[in-house]
């Protein structure tokens, strides 16, 4: 059984080709450099003039760790990873019987025959055998050079400079001795030039042959955008217990916390992540914390602390298939009902949903703005696709980013008898910092009144949950309106959240191509939930929702908010993102 | 008599709660150090301790039931100019926030942990808590507590706490002298505070205590000994013995993260990602 139960159909191949797309795909045994070699081509790719996306999947498959990185090349931007494989380095026997049913009509195999014996192949695909681990030893290098090897054939037979691949490995091995980075480029030289000496009458259908490239400038993952978003947005103090897919963020802040003074520790739980950064935000510092699903459970608590407390805080969720340890490496959208309603009775929070990695950047900018101008937590909801893998995308302007932090309230014009939850129409009251009034202030989980002491007077109560829920209110006023993308006198609607953004878009191309209009409403804020541009998308014509959960859990909320129900639906729970093939297929079958 | 340190909050403590002794040691060790109220953070969980919060005059923050430790530590972080004090209770502390007394002990924020130690769960009215003496009835042991009585004061020395001491709410003089000291130590403290609850707890009572609580310092005692201090950490029963156990200079979790002088909070919010985007070109 392949990972992907899903047929292609030939037209959609064809259409790729003609695109000049072409889709490259490494698979090996865990822990022979997949992933850095993935890294090192998409920099390649990038740095040649080329539009990249790339994806990974560490799953263990049967045995050893079957790990696959694929990279979709093209001239043009791309949104999504499609199926079929154009170019595929297999590092071992596995490798070749798990993908070679998923390999394009005139594909290129490039199979290392040192751990693995060329299988019958389709009339048409281009079989390279090459001992890769011997050339890796022959030139000195070890076994695990042979990612190396390979990415040196294959830059040799996409056309690539050498000089490329030689900056792009420099930097892989960053943290390595001089040694062992000349190592690695003199492995890679070795792959070159076997490939020129042996493979050279091979006739490849696309190349990474330099081009100049207009736009594509920055190779991030959402992860690396949520970094770059939050320390443009002033985070200072991040916090977060390690947790796949979230991992990567931590890492960064890590390695760049004591260059740019700011903090990253790591703390014995989640519970103590989420108190540690509501610790450092009520004493004026813009700050965040991290996690899967299973961590978010363990801040619930402290969650409701800062509803209550009127403390802003930025909380990273990356879903993953669940419940409980579920399937850590794999994707999923199951978590929306959970952070919309996680911890006890009602407060306002703000749940943020990017659908990719642009969005990624601005939206946690546009977070930190929202929970210190609201004084709330704002979740964002990313998930293993999204956070993990990298998408070419123009250079982020960041003179755009504008700061606002709100009803902000320094020493110097803090009143006598400030009260920091005074009421006032709009229900956001001026706030001062811990450490920063000439009067210290009252701050309490408990109900409160307007000075911060506990009281459970009944009129102060109402008056009290009446004002923090009127911050919802004012902030859907300024709310963008979700954007619509796609045909005006489309059809058929599609309607999602989060990070099938990419693969709707993908499919709508696929489907304009066979002349069957779409329009695509994207969503990036699940709360406040914008009910009427849902509403007049949804009525009165063919919809079709797509998520990525068993139990429809935007069409839920759809329901709740507009009365509306879909009836179409199109979930996936297989850990798997979708691909826009499969989505252009089951829009035709609404047809 | 006023007060710098004292809210116009009506106290709700029963009279003659051991919690007003801790109150008033506080307000001493301040205005001893000659801090203003402006200074001072104090983080609480939640139980009869954490009524304290409208009572003390500095800046309070009363968070959740076990977590005040980890709130205690990002405020220290954020801006070390304050003195952070970390008030929580017995039940608070060593249930549900036993893993943070445990880290905070390894990691070392300078942060004064004081545990209000009345070995009952009074807030909730009367259940055990993992200090109630083994053989207790509580609401939650009709036949007696059954589970071994926590250790604090070894709990705080084997993780690695850099000053670890005891003390006594019937005894102010002594209380306020070990929360000086404590608030002067660069790292982290815990104090455990004999705290008789005079509802609940019918045994350890302030009675009880003053037959078996003695000083260290009176014995010639000195807390430079780590393996000693765990020894006499152990002692319990007919001999209580309070002071400071065990007292170590190491550097402080803030210290190790900032520049020196550094005050996260006082850093501009507006920062530039030119040379971070470089990285990904």
């Amino acid at each position: 059984m392949t990972n992907h139960g899903f047929d292609i159909s030939l037209h959609v191949i064809i259409f790729y080709m003609e695109r000049n797309d072409f889709n490259f795909r490494i698979a090996g045994e865990a822990g022979y450099g997949i992933a850095s070699a993935g890294l090192v081509f998409a920099k390649i790719a990038l740095r040649s003039g080329y539009f990249v996306l790339d994806y990974s999947e560490y799953p263990s498959l049967i045995r050893g760790g079957h790990n696959v990185y694929s990279a979709r090349v093209s001239k043009e931007k791309v949104f999504s990873p499609y199926l079929p494989v154009d170019f595929l380095i297999a590092l071992n026997q596995e490798a070749i019987d798990f993908h070679k049913d998923q390999l394009s009509p005139k594909a290129i195999v490039l199979l290392n025959s040192d751990k693995a014996s060329p299988s019958v192949l389709k009339k048409g695909i281009k079989l390279f055998s090459v001992p890769l681990i011997k050339l890796a030893l022959d030139s000195h290098g070890s076994e695990v050079m042979m990612n190396n090897v390979a990415l040196g054939i294959a830059a040799f037979l996409l056309k690539a400079d050498f000089s490329i691949l030689e900056a792009a490995i420099k930097e892989a091995f960053a943290w390595a001795t001089a040694d062992i980075v000349n190592l690695n480029i003199k492995v890679a030289k070795k792959g070159f030039d076997y490939a020129k000496d042996n493979l050279s009458g091979g006739e490849v259908p696309f190349s990474l042959s330099k081009r100049a490239l207009k736009g594509a400038k920055l190779l991030l993952s959402g992860n690396d955008a949520f970094c770059l978003g939050a320390i443009k947005a002033g985070c200072k103090f991040f916090t977060a217990y390690p947790m796949t897919p979230i991992n990567s963020i931590i890492t960064y802040f890590a390695s760049k916390a004591k260059e740019l003074g700011i903090v990253y520790f790591q703390p014995e739980d989640e519970i103590a992540a989420i108190n540690s950064a509501l610790g450092a935000a009520v004493c004026g510092l813009r700050s965040m914390t991290a996690s899967s699903g299973g961590g978010f459970s363990l801040m619930v608590e402290a969650l409701g602390m800062a509803g209550m407390t009127e403390t802003p805080l930025v909380i990273i969720e990356g879903q993953r298939s669940g419940p409980s340890s579920g399937m850590p490496t794999w994707t999923g959208q199951g978590d929306l009902r959970f952070v919309l309603t996680a911890s006890q009775d009602d407060f306002p929070r703000v749940v943020l949903a990017p659908g990719d990695v642009e969005e990624c950047f601005w939206l946690t900018v546009g977070a930190f703005n929202l929970a210190e101008k609201y004084q709330l937590p704002v979740i964002i909801l990313t998930d293993k696709y999204l956070s993990e893998n990298r998408q070419a995308i123009e250079l982020i302007d960041e003179t755009k980013v504008k700061i606002n932090r709100g009803k902000i309230l320094f020493s110097k014009d803090c009143p006598q008898d400030y009260k920091r939850y005074g009421f006032t129409k709009d229900g956001i009251s001026s706030r001062a910092f811990i450490g920063q009034t000439k009067e210290p202030f009252f701050t309490t989980s408990y109900e409160h009144d307007e000075f911060g002491f506990a009281s459970d007077d009944a009129e102060n109560r109402k008056a009290m949950m009446e004002k923090r829920m009127k911050k919802l209110e004012t902030l859907e006023k300024e709310m963008p309106k979700p954007v619509v993308y796609g045909s005006k006198k489309a059809k058929i609607g599609l309607i999602s959240w989060g990070s099938n953004k990419g693969i709707i878009l993908e499919a709508q191309k696929i489907l304009q191509d066979q002349g069957v209009k779409t329009d695509f409403l994207h969503l990036n804020f699940l709360n406040p939930f914008p009910a009427k541009p849902v509403a007049e998308f949804c009525q009165y014509r063919q919809t079709l929702l797509i998520e990525q959960n068993i139990s429809g859990q935007l069409a839920g909320l759809i329901r709740e908010k507009t009365g509306l129900k879909i009836e179409n639906q199109f979930l996936k729970y297989d850990g798997r993102p979708f691909y826009p093939e499969e989505i252009a297929e089951k829009v035709k079958q609404m047809l | 008599m006023s007060n710098e340190f004292r809210t116009q909050a009506k106290i709700i403590w029963c009279q003659g709660c051991g919690n007003f002794g801790i109150l008033t040691a506080l307000e001493n060790a301040f205005k001893k150090l000659n801090l203003n109220p402006n200074q001072i953070a104090a983080v609480y969980g939640i139980g009869c301790h954490s009524h304290m919060a409208n009572y003390l005059r500095v800046y309070n923050f009363e968070g959740i039931h076990g977590r005040a430790l980890p709130v205690a530590t990002g405020v220290k972080v954020a801006n070390r100019r304050l003195k952070v004090i970390s008030i929580t209770g017995d039940g608070d502390q060593l249930g549900e926030g036993a893993n943070h007394l445990v880290h905070a002990s390894r990691k070392n924020p300078d942060i004064t942990c004081l545990i209000h130690n009345n070995q009952i769960y009074s807030l909730t009215v009367g259940q055990a808590s993992p200090t109630s003496e083994k053989g207790i009835k509580t609401k939650t042991t009709p036949q007696g507590v059954v589970d071994q009585q926590l250790n604090s004061l070894a709990l705080a020395i084997a993780s690695g706490a850099t000053f670890v001491a005891r003390s006594f709410s019937g005894d102010i003089p002594h209380l306020t002298k070990i929360l000086v000291e404590a608030i002067n130590h660069k790292g982290f403290s815990l104090i455990d505070i004999l705290q008789p609850c005079i509802s609940l707890n019918y045994i350890n009572t302030f009675a009880w205590y003053r037959e078996r609580i003695y000083k260290l310092e009176e014995t010639g005692y000195l807390p430079n000994d780590k393996n000693l201090a765990f020894a006499k950490a152990q002692e319990w029963g007919e001999k209580i013995p309070t002071g400071v156990f065990y007292k170590e200079k190491r550097l402080t979790l803030e210290d190790q993260l900032l520049d020196k002088d550094t005050i996260l909070a006082d850093q501009p919010v507006d920062i530039s990602i030119k040379d971070l985007l470089k990285e990904f070109l």
